[in-house]
């Protein structure tokens, strides 16, 4: 950008004069100035009349904002400042803090721990049909009894095991199923008191 | 009707807080509207351009916003650097004035009209004979050298002082009151000019 010409100091003056921006004293030193510079005088008075034109040619208009102006700009400024804060604050980008998501964990863990302790003991189903089947297998299978119940280490692994998933079936209150099982125990097994006890309790639990 | 004095302070139009930011660019739009419009007024005269001005002065009014508030940049960034420096309500004034004329210059490079030559040419963008228009004096401003435009338009639109000016446009106050001496006694010429071509 080229710099203008340098300004004498009576131009100095009388283009402040122009602006409205001169002192009182200024005014008087321009105007002592103004009388012995006819030629200065008489530019000023030109451009006196320019800048009153150009002040009274900028249109008169009130310009008024129009109302749905100015609510498209208030809307669109609540996102701009909503869209500003998430950027200046990385952390209310992710939903939720560390704090928040271990504290919902905990919570959620809570809530199927008591759900799983209200569960109605027949509607464990899953955990029930894996028992009853896993039972009736084992109960087919039973080991051939040698003398008084089972006496080597898988035979007795197979027994207790059985034992387990029918005391469960027990405590559900399946006693169909539980009777189920105890049948289909060879004839030999149904005569050991483990099973016995557990038919009598299926029977009567039955009866009930 | 505030006057641009009335403006808010750019800190102010910067606030995250909710309240703060409603309450000050709810001060602010309607200056910043009317300085647009008479501004726009002058450079895209006409009726059939009553849209454009509209249009001109609400973007500029966005893109000055999203920069204070440091989002949606598109431009450069020294633009976003403009945005940041803004600390005085002049400065804030003289940056919405030269986004403005930028966009008002998009219109003019969009409608392929000659940026210098602001004057209405065709019979649609002419104004109305009923239509209170611009004097002429304005489209001889834009004819003149930068910035003395721009300083003519700081001052007798914007109302900024040579102080202001002088520190909005980063150059010292002789030098400011010397562009705007010399662009007065060229846009007098030009006038003169015009009004009497036979003695041109």
């Amino acid at each position: 950008m080229p710099e203008p010409e340098p300004m004498n100091e009576a131009e100095r003056l009388a283009t402040l004069q122009l602006l409205g921006e001169a002192s009182e004293e200024e005014r008087e030193r321009l105007q002592a100035l103004l009388d012995d510079d006819g030629e200065l005088a008489g530019e000023q008075n030109g451009l006196e009349a320019l800048t009153k034109r150009l002040q009274t040619a900028i249109p008169d208009e009130e310009f008024a904002l129009p109302d749905n102006v100015l609510a498209a700009l208030e809307q669109d400024r609540k996102e701009v400042l909503e869209e500003a804060n998430a950027l200046a604050d990385p952390k209310k980008i992710i939903p939720f803090s560390r704090t928040q998501i271990v504290s919902f964990a905990i919570a959620a863990a809570v809530v199927f721990g008591l759900f799983l302790q209200f569960l109605p003991d027949g509607q464990n189903s899953n955990v029930m049909i894996a028992s009853h089947a896993v039972a009736l297998e084992m109960a087919r299978n039973y080991p051939p009894i040698v003398s008084k119940g089972v006496t080597d280490t898988e035979s007795l692994e197979h027994h207790r095991t059985l034992i387990s998933h029918l005391d469960q079936l027990r405590e559900s209150g399946d006693s169909e199923k539980l009777l189920e099982i105890l049948d289909a125990l060879p004839d030999s097994a149904q005569e050991l008191p483990e099973f016995k006890r557990l038919r009598k309790e299926a029977i009567e639990s039955a009866e009930r | 009707m505030q006057d641009a004095s009335e403006l808010p302070s750019p800190d102010e139009l910067r606030s995250r807080e909710s309240a703060t930011s409603e309450k000050a660019w709810r001060q602010a739009y309607p200056i910043f509207w009317k300085l647009g419009m008479k501004v726009a007024s002058l450079k895209l005269a006409g009726e059939a351009r009553q849209q454009d001005r509209e249009d001109c002065v609400q973007l500029a009014i966005v893109q000055l916003r999203n920069g204070l508030l440091g989002v949606r940049m598109d431009g450069s960034d020294s633009e976003a650097k403009s945005f940041d420096s803004v600390t005085t309500i002049e400065h804030l004034r003289n940056l919405y004035y030269r986004v403005l004329r930028a966009r008002i210059t998009d219109v003019h490079r969009k409608t392929a009209a000659i940026p210098e030559n602001l004057e209405p040419e065709s019979e649609e963008t002419a104004p109305s004979p009923n239509e209170p228009m611009a004097d002429e004096i304005w489209p001889l401003v834009a004819k003149l050298k930068p910035p003395k435009p721009e300083l003519i338009e700081a001052k007798f639109i914007l109302g900024l002082t040579t102080d202001e000016m002088a520190r909005s446009f980063a150059m010292s106050r002789n030098t400011v009151l010397s562009h705007l001496r010399r662009g007065l006694i060229t846009l007098k010429k030009l006038l003169e000019e015009a009004e009497n071509p036979s003695h041109a």
